[in-house]
């Protein structure tokens, strides 16, 4: 699914590299947690499979795709096969959960019609089908995040990235979101979690690939936060 | 992209820069209205130059008894001098189509009807009026030619050209069409600068938006169309008023009252008009919305 071969990525040469020849391979279906300092590279590790960001040298491959060689135009195709969330949310103020929802559809040129069968199916899924015409200001933080994850998930993508899912949100509702996104990588969807959240790394009992200075220096099935357990 | 996000995304977007778009509207209805003046205008010159320039005729003065000193040293004119004025006309021939000797009595008539019950008709006598040569030419334009050979002959007190009059009345429209070249060049300017801004400003106040726009894949055109929409649409109402200006004044001022008042004159039609309004129509819309599209781009790297 994502493969990355001596991947090395510098923002500038006077500085060490932020990802320094990274060899790394995600099956199909995993459930991957990325964890490590701040610094350690998973900004530039996500940023690189999003093709946001090319590598200095070495190859990524995305669900066939060979990023170092995508052309720009060829990049949304890439992006229609990833879906992301983020820590602050990031839903539009302006429209209903339905409608955001939509928008992610409505970008990629989904006709209305064949919305809101996608739009009932994931609010299903998150569970949030009762709050469907309520809009972000109503909504807890954890109901955002799930708005988030549908809007990202509407879609179908292979694979789900999610950047600090967790970082705004309490213990409990972290469990919540964590189970919805168990949920999510249960129809085959790929997900991985950067994360600094020791206690839902640890409550999971997944893949961790741990970064530090860029370089990956633990890669553990079925791992916890911390080292050495 | 279907048709109705894209036009509740055009809604959004001109709701949000509204100030912008009202400026843009506002000074692109001016540079248009004074384009398809300044076209007019040049239409206008050319139907004066063909109406006129087809009657233009020199008319050649000459000495009397009564002509000053300065103008006719030798008094009044000789049967000799005439003669070699006709044989200078004569070999002027055939940028001279024609001429005629008009006596005092035709002169004193013409006078009359001019000045109809006026106080100058009453006291003027026959006397007092010059006989002329009235010259017809085939190139009106080559006017000058002829001027020069005749106005220094002796007998003659002065050459009265018309083309110098219409020089005079060409030139000022020629100032008028400048002075609103001028004023449509400046306030595109105003256009583009304004327009650059809104796409700055759009794009800014909708950054949110862009962003999952872009991580949920959608293509670089279907995040910049409704930007460039939306200029395109300012444009386009700008040029309705423009439209609607030139109409008015085609109607109110050259129809109602110019072609009525100024009888001698042809005046530009509907059909020029339509013409002009296409072009400054087009000016504006294709200006708008390329600089709208290369302003896009540069303030939204996809």
């Amino acid at each position: 699914m994502i493969r990355f071969d001596a991947v090395t990525k510098s923002y500038r040469k006077d500085l060490p590299p932020a990802v320094a020849s990274i060899d790394l391979m995600i099956e199909p279906g995993e459930f991957i947690f990325l964890i490590g300092p701040s610094g350690s590279g998973k900004s530039t590790f996500l940023s690189l499979v999003l093709r946001e960001a090319k590598p200095t040298s070495g190859s990524i491959t995305v669900d066939g795709m060979q990023l170092e060689k995508l052309r720009d135009r060829a990049v949304p195709k890439l992006r229609r096969k990833i879906g992301v969330v983020f820590q602050d949310f990031r839903l539009l103020n302006n429209r209903t959960v339905k409608q955001n929802v939509g928008f992610a559809l409505d970008v990629i040129g989904v006709p209305r019609k064949e919305q809101n069968e996608k739009i009932e199916h994931i609010l299903q899924t998150v569970g949030l089908s009762q709050l469907a015409d309520r809009f972000p200001h109503q909504l807890s933080g954890g109901e955002q995040q799930r708005v988030a994850i549908a809007r990202a998930c509407v879609n179908q993508p292979t694979v789900l990235i999610a950047d600090e899912p967790t970082g705004n949100l309490d213990p409990d509702t972290s469990a919540e979101i964590m189970r919805t996104l168990d949920q999510i990588n249960r129809f085959g969807t790929t997900v991985i979690v950067a994360t600094h959240d020791a206690a839902i790394v640890d409550g999971m009992r997944r893949r961790v690939i741990e970064l530090a200075k860029g370089e990956v220096i633990r890669d553990q099935e079925r791992g916890v936060y911390g080292i050495g357990e | 992209m279907n048709l109705r996000f894209l036009t509740s995304e055009v809604a959004t977007g001109l709701r949000r820069t509204f100030t912008l778009t009202l400026a843009i509207i506002i000074t692109s209805t001016i540079a248009l209205t004074m384009l398809a003046l300044s076209l007019l205008v040049r239409n206008q010159v050319e139907l004066i130059e063909q109406k006129l320039y087809e009657k233009v005729e020199i008319t050649v003065f000459l000495c009397a008894e009564i002509s000053p000193d300065n103008l006719c040293p030798a008094g009044e004119i000789t049967v000799t001098e005439k003669n070699q004025i006709q044989a200078t006309l004569n070999s002027l021939k055939p940028l001279v189509t024609e001429y005629s000797f008009e006596t005092r009595e035709v002169a004193f008539d013409r006078f009359i009807q001019q000045f109809q019950g006026s106080a100058v008709a009453a006291e003027a006598t026959a006397d007092q009026m010059p006989e002329s040569y009235r010259v017809s030419m085939a190139d009106p334009e080559q006017y000058k030619i002829v001027v020069d050979r005749v106005k220094n002959l002796a007998g003659v007190e002065y050459v009265q050209d018309q083309q110098a009059v219409l020089d005079s009345l060409f030139i000022s429209l020629g100032y008028l069409q400048i002075g609103a070249i001028a004023i449509a060049a400046l306030m595109l300017l105003v256009v583009v600068v304004l327009t650059i801004n809104t796409m700055r400003i759009a794009a800014f106040s909708r950054r949110t938006e862009i962003a999952i726009m872009r991580l949920v894949g959608a293509s670089k055109s279907a995040i910049r169309l409704p930007f460039v929409i939306e200029a395109t649409i300012a444009a386009a109402i700008g040029a309705l008023f423009a439209t609607g200006l030139i109409a008015a004044f085609q109607y109110w001022v050259v129809e109602q009252l110019l072609v009525t008042t100024v009888e001698f004159l042809d005046f530009v039609t509907w059909n020029e008009v339509f013409v002009s309004m296409a072009i400054s129509a087009a000016v504006g819309l294709l200006l708008t919305s390329l600089v709208a599209i290369v302003s896009i781009r540069r303030y939204l790297k996809v």
